[in-house]
């Protein structure tokens, strides 16, 4: 049972006479009748106005709860609202309004003053079952003991913990009035979460495989692997507690077809998380950010530690610099392939100023990456890179400015026999935002010298200058976006220069509800200023390109999206030189009652190379499909695809690959412990044979899937 | 006389038109990628090609080939040019180089295909949306870039993009429609480069779709994310399976005024009114749907105005 409902609280509407409360402002707040019922907001709100919340809470709390009021025919806004509460107390009561003439507050001296309304009654034993008045329960507080203020009023959903934080909540009422916490009722956001466990219905452990045995084969392959297993165990932990909480997830897979090199078990995901106030430290796969000339990226394993404290915070971490294989690295990084360092951070004026020091050192192997593709073997990284980052929020958080220097004692190949060579990067940006408008500006200069292995992949040599507005409205959206770049900024002598300016417009265009249409304009120009070679396409050139589409959604099931996409580079260095290509596109998801959903996708591409006219044509059409034929019993899935390239050589080349499986759930006689299902599958498969003339395949497997 | 002179240099251009000219695609290719070449200006059958390197091939008009080490290589093409006897040659001085920066050949120097956290294999519930697969890339040069990605090695749909500056790049499938969740088991999706040609074996990712659904709605990122008392704002939320009836809490003090929209899976639109009674806290969004509900990791801070500079 809830930890809420045990808490010792009564109801207030012990069959007491209605509390009522009506402000001179035209807003009026009542306490139920009788027990079972719900608080009920009222107010008379101007012509247009757009919304009103009501927040309220008992005399002493520190937060206050909301609900919101619905607009009515005789242009009143009124709600109803449960709310536990002590009787013979007294709640403090606001609302606010959004009118024509902007934000309005009833009372209108709120938030300075608030409406009271005294509750009938007078402070009972509190109550182990709140519809029951004065059944003390066992080990409940006796009268007078003070309750935790942000418990003595607590909507039915999402009590709230510290922060305002719904907590596991008390019965949910289906279709009910609003809850609390900022839950209002609009129409698909009920204010009720249901109880839902955010645990695995199953507990910690939970598992799934996937079975398929190849039954026939039209073309039969010699030593062909028949039976395809797949599957993965999950263990997964977590406990609160009031100030921190403890996370231990940890996903063991396995493959019977692994990729390359890559072995048979392996481990999906590998995490503990411990936080205890400001406190958190965590081992195995996350996430880093630091900054943009220092630490960033997915896919990192090892250990880190984080101080969030106000205004002081710290951060270090010991992490590799590429995703390891299996266990490798999971407390501790690979010395080949490590980064470790850490920051310190402050804050001024409620942290509206920040400033933080980054400090980082490591090497970083790329050879040590999984699942990476190169196109000549990658060198191995070595250096150490310090920064600094400003930051600071300005007239009303409407002006954002950010500036980062970075030093680095870096060599990008620790092959090559030179020391390690330093470089500075630095870059400004300001953002201002103020409603519906905003703009950017930045400026990056980074060293030719200048790296750091914190980040995979890091472009140096570079002077950037960009610049953003954007206007969004609820009903179009327009934005600009400038860019200058140029290599070589130093001008160091040996190394060639080029300049890339770009200039992007973007318009969307809501036509109704339901359509929206996007159009963005680019024109770029490209130019070199030590050209390698004359002959190397586009090092000089001007670009052009134009996309439009239109987004339609017909609320339940159905969605679509279509785009058209044109892209012209033409070499400016008098070769005649010019490439482009136009991309169409339709796709999206539609479905039919509860019984058929689709998810089609069609796109057409053609290129044109000049000089010689060469075309090639590509075009595809994918269609993933779920018919239910016996709700929650046979369901017949359809997974396809064809696609043709017409390549400049006149040969086309067709291939189609269809797939469809007819699969019998098994949760109904499983009775909730797992699920399961048993499939027939049946594939096809068209494509062009090296030996001319087209070849087909056929295939039948069975299925077996379970999960629990 | 002038006449004479004029009719030998019509003749002398008529001839050396007829030896047709070869053109390398790309111009200057990269050690290791596939050039192509075309032999235009000529009517023929059968061409000898010789590609300068040791190797040859009797083949069209239109023949490809890789290099393996830079340098210049004289590629020539042998043909019986239609109506004449005897055969003729034409030649190409073609330089393979590594080069890297704005002004190289057009490549791709690496591909790394991830989900979103980085990993290269993920595991969601049936009817999980969105799900997303990233592509980080980079390359060298100016070019047009075409792909399609794949699932189960059925293309879902093709793509251009003009590729410029010699950058890197993050492509991901949400411009195609989410990768299926319908069939459980395992999915192994890749990226197929049709331009420019790549010489190494692209990677590929896979997925497991589960048959229980377990993962509740998530929030991952929310813009603005610092907030002031009294202020109504337009939240723009990314995360998983926001999607229709899922619900959004902010904290008391935080209400939403406005029903929520999902203009694509994993995003979505919620208009909030920060009362002026909020507390300046740190909280976590919450998102709640049928699965279950989850906390963050997207959080809002609720700030007061910040005072000036060497105010009280």
């Amino acid at each position: 049972m809830s930890r809420f409902v045990l808490r010792p609280v009564i109801l207030c509407l012990l069959g007491a006479g209605l509390a009522s409360a009506q402000g001179s402002d035209g807003l009026e707040f009542k306490a139920p009748a009788k027990a079972g019922e719900p608080f009920k907001g009222k107010v008379l709100a101007p012509a247009g106005t757009e919304w009103v919340v009501l927040f309220y809470r008992l005399e002493g709390d520190e937060d206050f709860n909301s609900f919101n009021l619905d607009a009515q025919p005789d242009g009143t806004f009124s709600g109803d609202q449960e709310i536990t509460t002590k009787p013979g107390g007294k709640l403090e009561y606001y609302a606010a309004q959004r009118t024509p003439g902007g934000i309005k507050y009833l009372p209108k001296d709120a938030p300075g003053k608030f409406a009271i309304l005294q509750l009938p009654g007078v402070e009972a034993t509190p109550a182990l079952n709140p519809t029951v008045a004065g059944a003390q329960p066992s080990g409940a507080p006796t009268p007078g003991t003070s309750w935790p203020p942000t418990t003595s009023v607590t909507g039915p959903g999402f009590p709230g913990g510290p922060g305002g934080a719904p907590g596991p909540g008390g019965p949910p009422k289906p279709g009910g009035p609003p809850g609390a916490s900022g839950a209002p009722g609009l129409p698909g956001q009920p204010g009720v979460a249901p109880p839902q466990p955010s645990l695995p219905p199953n507990g910690p452990l939970s598992g799934d495989f996937a079975l398929e045995q190849l039954v026939h084969h039209m073309q039969e392959v010699p030593d062909e692997q028949r039976t395809q297993a797949a599957g993965q165990l999950r263990l997964y932990h977590k406990t609160d507690w009031a100030d921190g909480g403890l996370l231990l997830n940890a996903r063991v897979i396995y493959t019977n077809q692994p990729f390359g090199d890559q072995p048979r078990w392996g481990v999906g995901d590998l995490q503990a998380v411990f936080t205890r106030g400001h406190h958190k430290i965590q081992v195995g796969d996350m996430m880093v950010q630091e900054s943009e000339f220092t630490l960033g990226g997915a896919g990192r394993r090892g250990f880190d530690y984080a101080y969030a404290g106000v205004p002081a915070n710290a951060h270090l971490f010991a992490l590799n610099t590429q995703t390891p294989k299996s266990t490798q690295g999971l407390f501790w990084p690979n010395s080949n392939s490590g980064v470790y360092g850490g920051s310190l951070g402050y804050g001024w004026f409620n942290d509206a100023f920040k400033a933080k020091v980054i400090f980082l050192t490591g090497k970083d192997d790329p050879a040590t990456a999984t699942n990476v593709g190169y196109a000549s073997p990658p060198p191995v990284r070595e250096g150490s890179t310090g920064a600094l980052l400003l930051d600071g929020r300005l007239l009303d958080n409407r002006l954002n400015l950010s500036g980062e220097y970075a030093r680095s004692l870096y060599t990008p190949d620790t092959q090559l026999a030179q020391p390690k060579d330093t470089d500075q990067a630095w870059r400004l940006s300001g953002l201002w935002n103020q409603g519906a408008f905003s703009a950017h500006l930045g400026y990056h200069e980074v060293g030719r010298a200048f790296g750091t292995v914190g980040l995979a992949y890091f472009v140096g040599d570079r002077r950037l200058l960009d610049g953003t507005v954007a206007w969004n409205q609820p009903r179009w959206s327009l934005s600009a976006v400038l860019s200058d770049e140029r290599t070589n900024p130093t001008s160091q002598v040996g190394l060639s220069q080029a300049w890339n300016q770009t200039l992007g417009l973007d318009a969307r265009l809501v036509l109704n509800s339901q359509l929206a249409w996007r159009v963005g304009l680019r024109q770029s120009r490209q130019e070199a200023a030590v050209v390698a070679d004359p002959l190397i396409p586009f090092s000089n050139c001007t670009r052009s390109g134009l996309v439009t589409g239109l987004d339609l959604q017909l609320p339940p099931l159905t969605s679509l999206s279509f785009n058209v996409q044109y892209d012209r580079l033409a070499s400016s260095d008098g070769t005649g030189v010019a490439g482009s290509s136009t991309t169409l596109s339709l796709g999206g998801s539609t479905g039919i009652g509860q019984w058929c959903r689709l998810s089609p996708n069609l796109s057409w591409s053609r290129t044109l190379s000049e000089p010689g006219e060469q075309t090639t044509t590509v075009s595809n059409a994918f269609l993933n499909a779920e018919l239910t034929l016996v709700p929650n019993r046979v369901i017949f899935g359809f997974t396809g695809g064809t696609s043709q390239s017409a390549l400049p050589t006149g040969d086309t080349l067709t291939t189609t690959n269809v797939e469809g499986t007819l699969r019998l759930l098994l949760d109904g006689w499983l009775r909730g412990k797992a699920r399961a299902g048993l499939g027939l599958k049946a594939g096809y498969t068209h494509f062009p044979s090296l030996s001319g003339g087209p070849a087909h395949d056929n295939r039948v497997s069975l299925l077996l899937n379970v999960s629990f | 006389m002038r006449t004479l002179l004029c009719a030998f240099l019509l003749l002398g251009a008529l001839a050396l038109q007829a030896a047709g000219t070869i053109i390398a695609t790309p111009a200057v290719p990269a050690k290791n990628t596939v050039v192509t070449f075309t032999l235009t200006g000529v009517t023929t059958g059968l061409v000898d090609w010789d590609f300068g390197d040791g190797q040859g091939q009797a083949g069209g008009l239109v023949t490809t080939h890789a290099y393996r080490a830079n340098g210049l290589y004289p590629v020539r093409a042998t043909y019986v040019p239609l109506g004449s006897q005897s055969p003729t040659s034409s030649l190409l001085q073609l330089r393979v180089a590594i080069l890297t920066g704005p002004a190289a050949p057009f490549t791709i120097s690496s591909l790394r295909l991830r989900w979103e956290d980085g990993r290269t294999d993920h595991s969601v519930d049936r009817d999980f949306l969105p799900l997303i697969a990233y592509a980080d890339l980079k390359f060298e040069g100016t070019g047009l870039f075409q792909a399609q990605w794949t699932l189960d090695g059925i293309p879902i749909g093709i793509f251009t993009e003009q590729l410029v500056f010699a950058n890197t790049v993050v492509f991901d499938t949400r411009r195609l429609i989410p990768l299926p969740t319908t069939d459980p088991g395992e999915h192994i999706v890749s990226l197929q480069i049709l331009s420019p040609p790549v010489t190494f074996q692209v990677p590929r990712i896979r997925y497991f779709v589960r048959m229980e659904s377990q993962e509740p709605p998530r929030v991952d990122s929310v813009s603005p994310s610092v907030l002031m008392p009294g202020q109504e704002v337009e939240l723009r939320l990314t995360g998983r399976k926001l999607a229709k009836g899922v619900r959004l809490y902010f904290g008391r003090g935080i209400a939403v005024v406005a029903p929520p929209t999902f203009p694509e899976p994993g995003q979505a639109v919620v208009r909030v009114f920060v009362s002026p009674t909020a507390r300046t806290t740190l909280r976590k969004i919450t998102a709640a749907g049928p699965s279950g509900r989850s906390q963050g990791p997207a959080t809002v801070q609720v700030s007061p105005p910040a005072p000036p500079p060497g105010g009280a």
